[in-house]
């Protein structure tokens, strides 16, 4: 129990770095612009500091550095601190300036392609239509694709007020609960030192003078969550009886509703005859604002819906395969996605009705 | 010979709205030519007074209420049972219209569906029942051979939504007719000795009936005559408390017996239409073909019912300006214009009509007509070829300049 103490120490540090960090880079933001401005399609309506995003990188970097897993950290982690930092420093650059899209995708790939060369790759699908070991090309060719794809997911999902802060909130606690299934304490600590940082910013995300994570915040801790599922699949740390696949499908829930989410945007995007990248609104936070929930409400939602998938799937693993397990998630997922669409429509509806009576 | 099913109707003898008018009708009239099976619900028609036959179709009894939540057991129950024999269903109503994928696939019967005016928009539902009745609209529409809407506004409308060519087929309204006044009812009812405006309904928000009270509550002048189920919901019964001590409005309780609602109608100086949804309202083309001139609530629906030709409002300013307007020589024009247009259009004669041709097409048709004309499906480059490239962009009717 000494391990838990010492978490619970790492989160509070964290938590009190961030609360005295916050403030100050508020007002530097303010100053040198580093701030979002809303437009025609965005829900805010006045600049805010995207600040979020370097406070808990700050925060629970900070916080590592004075914990005791400093060196098996970076003898661990090295890939994942250089691609990391990379696309941190990006996604700063990107709230400040806006980095063209293209740019972006080539960082990312490069990032992607640095941490599977440090041995972060999805080395086989584990059963999935009868596939197992995958050869070293594909291996990746895969990971690159996943990684890009769910950093992307966690930047769009960033949509209302502590969606993505609770969705990583979220994320990171189920890393700290496999890290102490596997006694891979290393990873209980990193992820406890964010879950910290990031409660903090939830707090300023809800209150009036509200600050976003910004770019820098969606896709370094999607980058973090993503790297960290692949290489708790890949390499689950001193194993008793684990079950593997238990860890594999909660990991997978979990990035389920994102990565569907964008991949059915981007699908209906190009149905559409527009860019995939072109900004709408029909993300899930999207048809929960057009039935008229509130931000917070919607965030709740979703994390409802994320962590009853988790809870499921890790319940069930046992009797169903692989394949099913996946068709489950996307039946899921589909069922809520049509569902919140029916209601879209139905309201949109409503108000034609009243244009046709009208003449 | 054929078998008909009716479907979704409270049952014969009619004694209860615009559905069971209509299917006493068609079978009255088409029932030499097909049997009809109508289905009843048990819980309107008491076991010790049931029929087994009425007017040549045989009936069967459910023992589910037709409306409300439990039309939508009633609805699928008897489209089951239907299937077993019928070589079509007439289904008038869209509770249980979420088998019609399933008939369509399964079976070769054919199915003639009547959507009854834009239920899921009506304020009476809860938002359960209108979502529900909102999707089994569209399968309603959607896999049904042919629907029927009583309105152009509903053929615009499902010609918007799912690009369904919609036949309209209205109400007939002569089984109503004038009924000379008697003197004992004279004696029941006194406002029978001088002008009055009626006003027949269920008593529901959707039928405007708060703002025809007030627009009277302050014509103190003018007698109104307002006749519905006040009391079957706290909505009326509040009604009826508010506006009781005024002397000119008079809230009856809804009248079954026939003679005497027409007798009360017909001898009305002026009707008040108020209704706001449903399509053709049978009680207005009732009103219509009795003679009575007309004000009603300006809907899309009702001026088609109508032609534009009556009087409308949207306000109690309106109402005001209406009753106004509407004095002697006035009235009387208006009164034999709507009676022009209910002779022409809404007899059951008319009506049943063209029910057997509704019934005669579909026993023949295979998929569903559509909207857009099939030319306009034809290849741009064949079109392109024939210098008939127009024809593909074909402006719908629905389309307003």
């Amino acid at each position: 129990m000494q391990s838990l103490f010492q978490l619970g120490l790492c989160a509070i540090l964290s938590a009190l770095i961030a609360l005295i960090l916050i403030p100050l880079l508020k007002r530097v933001a303010l100053k040198v612009n580093l701030v979002d401005v809303p437009n025609k399609r965005k829900v805010h309506s006045s600049p805010i500091p995207l600040v979020g995003g370097i406070a808990i990188a700050l925060s629970s970097v900070t916080a590592l550095l004075l914990s005791s897993q400093l060196l098996p950290m970076v003898k661990n982690y090295m890939g994942l601190i250089i691609s990391g930092s990379v696309i941190f420093v990006m996604g700063i650059v990107d709230d400040r300036f806006d980095i063209k899209a293209k740019y972006k995708l080539i960082i990312q790939l490069a990032c992607a392609y640095t941490i599977s060369s440090y041995g972060v790759r999805i080395s086989s699908l584990y059963g999935l239509f009868g596939i197992y070991d995958l050869p070293e090309v594909v291996q990746y060719l895969l990971t690159i694709i996943v990684i890009t794809g769910t950093v992307n997911a966690f930047n769009l999902m960033d949509g209302v007020d502590g969606l993505a802060g609770g969705l990583s909130l979220l994320g990171f606690a189920l890393f700290m609960f496999i890290g102490l299934y596997n006694h891979n304490y290393l990873l209980s600590t990193i992820s406890v030192s964010f879950i910290g940082a990031i409660l903090v910013f939830l707090k300023h995300n809800f209150s009036e003078n509200k600050i976003f994570m910004g770019d820098s915040g969606s896709l370094f801790l999607g980058y973090i969550l993503i790297s960290f599922g692949i290489s708790t699949i890949e390499h689950p740390g001193a194993i008793l009886h684990i079950n593997q696949s238990s860890v594999l499908l909660s990991v997978a829930a979990f990035f389920a509703i994102p990565l569907l989410d964008s991949i059915r945007v981007y699908r209906g995007r190009i149905k559409n005859g527009n860019s995939p990248f072109k900004a709408d609104k029909t993300h899930l936070h999207h048809l929960f604002l057009s039935i008229g929930l509130k931000h917070q409400k919607i965030s709740l939602v979703i994390l409802l819906l994320v962590s009853v998938l988790v809870l499921f799937i890790l319940g069930y693993n046992r009797f169903l395969s692989l394949s099913i397990t996946l068709c489950v998630i996307l039946l899921f997922y589909t069922i809520v996605t049509r569902t919140l669409r029916m209601l879209v429509e139905f309201n949109k509806w409503k108000e034609k009705i009243k244009q046709i009576e009208k003449n | 010979m054929q078998k008909i099913a009716i479907i979704g109707t409270v049952g014969l003898p009619a004694n209860y709205g615009g559905f069971e008018t209509l299917s006493e009708h068609i079978v009255k009239n088409l029932g030499k030519e097909y049997r009809f099976t109508v289905y009843c619900s048990g819980k309107k028609y008491p076991a010790a007074r049931r029929l087994k036959n009425y007017l040549g179709a045989q009936l069967r009894y459910l023992p589910f209420d037709a409306n409300g939540v439990q039309s939508i057991i009633y609805d699928s129950l008897s489209i089951l049972h239907a299937l077993f024999y019928a070589d079509a269903l007439l289904v008038l109503g869209v509770a249980g219209a979420w088998l019609f994928p399933f008939i369509k696939l399964f079976t070769n019967k054919k199915i003639i569906v009547s959507i009854d005016g834009i239920e899921w928009k009506r304020d009476k539902w809860n938002f359960a029942a209108k979502f529900y009745l909102w999707w089994v609209e569209k399968m309603a529409v959607k896999f049904s051979h042919i629907d029927i809407s009583d309105n152009e506004s509903i053929q615009n409308y499902t010609a918007i939504r799912y690009g369904s060519l919609s036949r309209i087929i209205e109400y007939g309204a002569d089984h109503c007719s004038a009924v000379a006044k008697t003197k004992e009812v004279c004696e029941k009812f006194p406002f029978l000795n001088a002008p009055y405006a009626i006003k027949v309904c269920r008593i529901e928000p959707e039928n405007n009936i708060q703002m025809v009270l007030e627009a009277f509550s302050k014509f103190k002048h003018q007698t109104l005559v307002i006749i519905g189920n006040w009391n079957n919901s706290d909505y009326g019964k509040n009604l009826r408390a508010k506006f009781k001590f005024f002397e000119n409005i008079i809230m009856l309780d809804a009248i079954y017996d026939q003679t005497l609602l027409n007798m009360l109608r017909s001898n009305a100086s002026l009707y008040i239409h108020g209704h706001s949804a449903g399509g053709t309202n049978p009680s207005l083309v009732e009103a219509m073909f009795m003679g009575l001139p007309v004000l009603a609530y300006d809907v899309s629906y009702n001026r088609t019912t109508t032609e534009n030709k009556a009087f409308y409002f949207k306000t109690i300013h309106d109402i005001h300006n209406g009753v106004m307007q509407l004095q002697g020589e006035k009235q009387k024009q208006l009164a034999a214009v709507m009676k022009e247009i209910a002779g022409r259009r809404y007899t059951w004669k008319v009506i049943a009509s063209k029910y057997r041709l509704l019934i005669a097409e579909v026993m023949q048709t295979v998929g569903k007509k559509s909207v857009t004309a099939k030319s306009a499906k034809l290849d741009s480059r064949v079109l392109l070829n024939y210098e008939l490239s127009h024809l593909k962009y074909q402006k719908l009717f629905y389309e307003k300049d």
